[in-house]
């Protein structure tokens, strides 16, 4: 029994540290090495977003509002994906800063707007709450009926627990190595990129990206999910696509696979990023090569501004319209302190997910501003969508 | 194969038998097996609910907790659907075509039997053939493109041509029809919205659960309601019901060669992302139905209950290839797993399937144990389940009913799904009024999506030149083995 327990343990060391096993701390994994759990972020002029205080950052009693309530977490996916991962990682946190009971409930459709719906529908008593893909409801409309929701109106903002940050990847099989590469291939032919479906944030970014490059891209959309596009990718299907950092970082072996550009107003800290270059803000490629994307450099600059005002809003704890201000402010601050625990920054990055938590009052204040930064990406997209049509 | 691939075997399974590591996976069977029988709830759910549970836990227990769930939920969705004709999980759609008229026969126990049988050597098969062919599958999977999706596709399509029985007209019908309501919601390439009706429901289309339930299971209910029989098995006495478990046991032996070719389409097709136990299980039904010289397939044949319970329970060895080895989801439940093994910091791809191997054999000999023992579960209740049947149908209908309902309600928790359901419910109860095969609507319904979606990204990647469609040596095979299998029954059943 002894000699199998010692077994056991020297098995389970191994395999954990060879999975990236951060339970056992022998090796840090892809992502490891981001920012604390609470970070301030890099100003963004096109969301006006600016670090901030925490309203009661991980210490101090949180005032009582919902003490052992049942809260009914709504997500707007299917079990196993991002949105449903960050909110059962936050889940024991908040169970815990705001002395409640969490019951995750997965409703999914319509990528995410059932759930939604039904966060925004609820009684804005604190105890239906829930997770939102933040960029969508920027601008996105629904392609039924031409409306889309409005984050100040339709819900209470009260955390973004991380920004979307894409990346511009090419193939194995092609001869692009850096943007320069794509660019110059585009001068000979047609680049062809793949992606999951016209509705998702990873072809809005692409297609805005690839707008200002100036590279003629033809899409092959429809592959089921992010880690078939990746396939599609190694088979050589397509030449680029855009991807999740989080997906680059969980899809094993991915030799060949060419990070060209970090789709995002700052550089990512991930080590297996060092030489690629960021978009938007400061020492970004839009700053350091403005020959690269045309003549009209005041349109580039708005065009990348808006596509990393876009991926900022990423993924945001939401609550229904309406919500009583002194009940809003207890539960922001209930959520905002689990989100600082150093447990949850653990957490999260053991399971290879990225965290930037901005107070939901931050976020509140800036969609405004945002609205308009993101505006030039719609015609570019709409262009790209008739494209594929 | 790498030379440790049996130490490492080894290693695992000893893992799993010792204490207390084995309550794990006995405890993760438990819970499947509860679940499994509750229809709408489907494993992905329980395993989606269990993740709060194993936060702090060892990794190792784990993997034993979700390979049980991943490998509970299986048979146990048969029992429902050859009882009762409600499918417990999608893929025992397929189950119910002949398990239920065996019911209807009294012929449960045996059905339930062959069911268990056919399972759990299905999953050993699945098992074998995941340790066997991991060094060579995992070269082959990625290679896997949208062709070859959609030559598999077209196969399980034109198996429907087989399965219809009586007037052709009517089956192909019925098979448009299904392929009709798969192409509702919204474009998979251009998301243009289609047959929508302006609402956010029908956005994704039909789901494949309230679908099922309502066609199979509240037709049933119409159907028993509107006819005069007293009990399913039209028997009052359970002594007075047909067949027997060894029956059924020995049934899934007698036709070794239907279960070994099942038990392959359900690895092959487990292993291909994206296609399923549903899929599994249609595609080894509709070769079984294309084998079947008698014509009594549909009708109550042990064989429609043999391949694609085989076949269901293959896949989950080799749906597992994918997951572990390329980190890319086979199923919903493999999606859930993935996304616990992330938050538990195990990693899938190369180094999981080399170092981390007998961490890799611990879940599946967990799986490998719960299929077991559900099976073995199964059959040792075959007979009080049996007693189902010779229920007078009075006392049966609103526990269907409710059955049904609530596991339209249950899957989502979208109260549209139960008016689905109900919407089915009476178009199933029509169709089969009226000799219209409800085997080729869902058949089409299941497949229609998958060829549609393919068809349209290989004429895309064949558009811009980036595949040749007539070099892969893939496209020529699966081709080749199309015309095998199909043309020979077409000139079989050609009237003369």
């Amino acid at each position: 029994m002894a000699d199998e327990r010692i077994g056991r343990r020297e098995l389970l060391a191994r395999g954990a540290a060879i999975l990236g096993g951060l339970a056992l701390g022998s090796r840090p994994g892809p992502l490891r090495g981001y920012g604390p759990a609470y970070r301030g972020r890099v100003p963004s002029p096109g969301t006006g977003l600016v670090p901030t205080g925490v309203p009661n950052p991980g210490g101090g009693p949180v005032p009582a509002c919902l003490e052992r309530a049942r809260i009914r977490w709504i997500v707007g996916w299917t079990p196993g994906g991002g949105f449903d991962t960050y909110s059962r990682l936050a889940q024991p946190f908040i169970e815990r800063s705001l002395d409640v009971r969490i019951a995750i409930d997965n409703v999914p459709g319509a990528g995410g707007l059932v759930g939604a719906m039904a966060i925004s529908r609820a009684r804005p008593d604190g105890r239906t709450l829930g997770i939102l893909n933040g960029s969508g409801f920027l601008w996105n409309r629904n392609p039924e009926t031409g409306a889309s929701s409005d984050l100040l109106s339709d819900f209470t903002v009260l955390a973004r627990v991380a920004a979307r940050q894409q990346l511009l990847v090419a193939g194995p099989e092609t001869v692009i190595g850096t943007v320069h590469d794509l660019v110059a291939l585009a001068r000979r032919r047609t680049v062809v990129a793949g992606i999951t479906g016209p509705d998702s944030s990873n072809f809005a970014s692409l297609a805005a990206v690839t707008d200002l490059l100036g590279v003629p891209t033809e899409f092959v959309a429809g592959y089921p999910g992010s880690r078939e596009v990746v396939l599609g990718l190694l088979r050589g299907d397509f030449d680029i696509t855009s991807l999740d950092i989080e997906t680059f970082g969980s899809v094993p072996d991915l030799e060949g696979v060419h990070p060209l550009l970090q789709i995002t107003p700052e550089r990512s800290p991930d080590p297996r990023l060092p030489a690629v270059p960021h978009l938007a803000g400061p020492g970004g490629l839009i700053a350091g090569e403005p020959e690269l994307f045309g003549d009209d450099h005041a349109r580039a600059r708005a065009l990348a501004e808006a596509i990393a005002a876009y991926l900022e809003f990423g993924r945001l704890f939401a609550g229904p319209g309406d919500m009583d201000p002194a009940l809003r402010d207890c539960v922001e601050r209930g959520i905002l302190a689990a989100l600082s625990e150093p447990g949850f920054a653990d957490a999260a990055r053991r399971a290879g997910r990225s965290i930037d938590v901005v107070p939901g009052v931050e976020i509140r204040r800036t969609i405004p501003a945002a609205r308009e930064a993101v505006r030039p990406i719609a015609p570019v997209v709409a262009a790209a969508v008739r494209g594929i049509r | 194969m790498t030379p440790s691939i049996l130490p490492a075997a080894w290693q695992g399974l000893t893992l799993v038998f010792s204490w207390p590591n084995i309550l794990y996976p006995v405890a993760g069977t438990l819970a499947a097996m509860v679940v499994a029988l509750m229809p709408g709830l489907s494993g992905a759910a329980l395993m989606a609910l269990a993740i709060p549970l194993t936060f702090g836990w060892d990794p190792l227990h784990v993997m034993l907790l979700y390979g049980a769930f991943l490998g509970g939920a299986t048979f146990m969705g048969s029992v429902t659907a050859i009882l009762l004709n409600i499918p417990g999980t999608a893929p025992n759609a397929a189950t119910l075509i002949d398990g239920y008229p065996m019911a209807r026969q009294g012929l449960a126990r045996t059905a339930l039997a062959a069911s268990a049988t056919a399972s759990a050597l299905g999953s050993t098969f699945g098992v074998i053939v995941l340790i066997a062919l991991v060094p060579v599958v995992i070269r082959i999977l990625p290679t896997i493109a949208p062709p070859e999706y959609l030559l598999l596709a077209l196969w399980g399509l034109l198996a429907i041509g087989t399965i219809v029985r009586g007037s052709v007209a009517k089956g192909l019908a019925a098979a448009g029809l299904g392929l009709m309501v798969s192409f509702i919601g919204l474009d998979l390439r251009t998301a243009a919205p289609r047959f929508t009706l302006g609402t956010l429901y029908l956005q994704d289309g039909f789901d494949l659960v309230p679908v099922f339930l309502g066609i199979f299971a509240l037709a049933e209910v119409l159907d028993l309601s509107a006819s005069r029989r007293a009990t399913i098995s039209g028997r009052t006495r359970v002594d007075e019901l047909g067949g027997s478990a060894i029956d059924g046991i020995a049934a899934v032996f007698r036709n070794s060669g239907l279960f070994l070719k099942s038990s392959v389409i359900g690895s092959v097709v487990g292993m291909i992302p994206g296609l399923g136990g549903t899929v599994a299980a249609f595609i080894a039904y509709g070769e079984a139905a294309r084998t079947d010289r008698a014509g009594t397939l549909g009708t109550g044949d042990i064989r429609g209950v043999i391949a694609p319970e085989a076949a269901n329970d293959a896949k989950d060895g080799g749906s597992l290839l994918p997951t572990l080895a390329l980190g890319i989801p086979a199923s919903a439940g493999t999606a859930v797993l993935l996304g616990v093994m992330a938050l538990h910091g195990i990693r899938p791809g190369r180094e999981l399937l080399e170092e981390g191997l007998p961490l890799t054999f611990a879940l599946i000999w967990a799986l490998f144990l719960s299929n077991w023992l559900t099976s073995v579960a199964g059959l040792s209740v075959v007979r009080p389940l049996s007693r189902l049947t010779v229920v007078r149908t009075g006392r049966l209908i609103p526990p269907i009913m409710i059955l049904a309902t609530l596991g339209a309600l249950a899957f989502r928790g979208r109260t549209e799904d139960v008016w689905v359901a109900m919407l089915f419910g009476v178009l199933g109860y029509l169709m089969k009024k009226h000799d219209w095969s409800r085997v080729a609507f869902v058949m089409a319904l299941v497949l229609g999506p998958l060829f549609e979606l393919n068809l349209q990204l290989t004429l895309d990647l064949v558009r811009l030149d980036r595949i040749d469609f007539w070099a892969r040596p893939s496209v020529l095979a699966l081709l080749a083995l199309i015309a095998l299998t199909t043309i020979p029954t077409w000139v079989r059943r050609r009237p003369s």
